[in-house]
């Protein structure tokens, strides 16, 4: 990408923009649990990432993953700015998100998911997020991270371990 | 969070996490993996979704390419980004912060080592301003002539430990000017010009003008040691220097070794001189001055050998050799290509010496301006990992 024309750098960060910027968002108000400083860190991200396309190296990693690098640290900045946060359990969007056709026994696996969701540790939602909301492979989840790959790999499965237990020992 | 050693997963958790990557592409897993296709599902319905205004301003923003100039959509994104671009904490302060620092290590340390060689010139320069004392110590008295109420021992203080010696250095130089065959009478009188200029003296000199290879001429000269720089610089620019050496020799310990001995003798002679008081006999009397003889023929060598290595030390020998130029080394001629390859090289060399005194700065600045920008971005990583640990 570093070596490339102006006009075909520009065309493939649209490319990249178009295709990650619900799951950027979702990365970041599952991090942050705030909807609008998700979005506030979201656009920085793209920003920033808009700002530096010309400094992509393709030997490093996936463009993903370069980008939800700059997105987590954008999130890790506002974190660090805000030190108190406000719960996404209060958004009204969250309510809409259920589907009235859920049978009773699923909504009782929702309110666990939920339940257990929030009481995961901030690295292991992070890693729900990347995984489950952005849908990144392994390897680019632990370019991310900093980690290498089967740890990230063996930190995952712990974390679906615990959200898999949660909702089906739900009585 | 620092990259760890990974740890291998078992098949199981393998196979796990392989039936969760086909969950999340939509594909069917075993049954034995439903549980987790259904966890896949309900997660994926707790994704957070952005708001449609949001995502069309976003994507304004982006076709603008997050420019802040129009008043669109996209604008209010960007100012958005801006504004929470200045709030956010780190940026570049830190790395500046080192950086600066760096800079400021990197001129301390040069200000000190330039203090340093300061000092050292001091020194060589304040050697003949310690001279006019040492010369009280050299008496116009002849050998062995022992004055009465000897003040010598006084002049030459003895040298104890913690009292340090200004350095006693011997310089040689020897310069070839080349000039014109006919010129080398006026070279000639510039060089004597130049040497009484600088307060120095023409020791010897020969200078042959009927030779039939040209002639030449030759000078031994004493030039006091704290002008040879100034002396050199001027009796160089008389004519092509072909050729110029210089040696220098430490004689400080020579010199230190007779100041001391002259001490001793003089001691020796304070004592001779109480005991020849005291004398009662004939025989004892006459024994007392035999050893002041003594005493005195060593006080007398003992100061001829400082008042040599003083005229040695003050005065620094140059010989100056003047020959007729050969026809390579034109200075008034036309400008030959062998001429041309000269100044080239010498270009050159002052180039490469140019660079090489410019890595010599730059690249302590730019190790130690790397290592405060690894040093900041390990802090300010650090920072990121504790506020999510924070949580």
């Amino acid at each position: 990408m570093a070596l490339e024309t102006t006009d075909t750098a520009r065309s493939r960060f649209e490319e990249l923009y178009r295709s990650s910027r619900d799951d950027v968002y979702a990365y970041a108000a599952s991090l942050l649990r705030d909807r609008s400083a998700a979005e506030d860190v979201t656009a920085l991200a793209f920003e920033r990432a808009f700002r530096r396309r010309r400094t992509f190296n393709p030997r490093r990693g996936s463009e993903r993953g370069w980008l939800f690098g700059i997105a987590r640290n954008a999130a890790l900045d506002e974190l660090r700015r805000r030190e108190r946060l406000q719960a996404l359990a209060a958004d009204p969007e969250d309510l809409d998100v259920q589907p009235p056709e859920d049978a009773a026994e699923r909504t009782v696996r929702r309110a666990a998911l939920r339940d257990a969701l929030a009481a995961l540790e901030p690295r292991e939602r992070e890693l729900v997020a990347l995984k489950f909301h952005a849908g990144l492979s392994h390897g680019e989840i632990a370019g991310v991270l900093g980690v290498s790959e089967s740890n990230a790999g063996t930190m995952l499965h712990r974390t679906i371990t615990k959200l898999r237990k949660a909702c089906h020992d739900t009585p | 969070m620092t990259r760890r050693n990974g740890t291998t997963l078992d098949q199981e958790a393998a196979r796990e996490l392989a039936a969760v990557d086909a969950a999340l592409r939509g594909e069917a897993v075993e049954r034995r993996d439903a549980d987790l296709a259904e966890l896949v599902e309900l997660v994926r319905a707790e994704r957070p979704r952005p708001r449609p205004q949001w995502s069309a301003e976003l994507d304004e923003a982006m076709a603008e390419g997050f420019g802040a100039g129009r008043a669109g959509a996209g604008s209010r994104v960007a100012a958005r980004v801006r504004r929470l671009r200045e709030r956010l904490p780190g940026g570049l302060l830190l790395p500046s912060l080192a950086t600066a620092a760096s800079l400021l290590l990197v001129l301390v340390v040069g200000a000190s080592l330039l203090r340093s060689g300061g000092t050292q010139q001091t020194l060589d320069k304040a050697e003949p301003v310690q001279q006019p004392q040492s010369r009280e110590a050299a008496p116009s008295a002849g050998a062995g002539s022992v004055p009465e109420g000897d003040s010598e021992a006084g002049a030459v203080a003895p040298a104890t430990p913690g009292r340090s010696t200004a350095r006693k250095v011997e310089r040689i130089t020897s310069l070839t000017l080349a000039t014109g065959s006919g010129e080398i009478d006026d070279v000639a009188d510039e060089v004597v010009r130049v040497t009484d200029g600088h307060g120095g003296v023409v020791a010897s000199s020969s200078v042959n003008t009927n030779d039939a290879n040209g002639g030449g001429a030759n000078f031994e000269l004493r030039i006091p040691s704290h002008r040879l720089q100034p002396a050199l610089a001027e009796l160089s620019k008389l004519a092509h220097v072909r050729s110029r050496s210089q040696t220098t020799a430490d004689v400080t310990r020579t010199y230190v070794s007779a100041r001391d001995r002259l001490n001793e003798a003089l001691a020796e002679r304070r004592g001779l001189l109480g005991q020849l008081a005291r004398a009662d006999t004939p025989n004892e009397t006459a024994n007392v001055r035999r050893r002041l003889r003594l005493a005195a023929g060593r006080i007398s060598r003992a100061r001829s050998e400082l008042a040599s290595i003083r005229q040695r030390t003050d005065l620094s020998q140059v010989r100056v050799s003047i020959e007729p130029r050969r026809g390579d080394e034109g200075t008034g001629g036309p400008w030959t290509p062998r001429e041309a390859l000269g100044d080239a090289l010498s270009i050159l060399s002052v180039t490469l010496g140019v660079i090489v005194v410019s890595l010599a700065v730059l690249l302590p600045v730019g190790l130690l301006g790397g290592a405060s920008w690894l040093g900041a971005r390990g802090v300010r990583r650090r920072r990121r990992e504790a506020a999510l640990d924070a949580l």
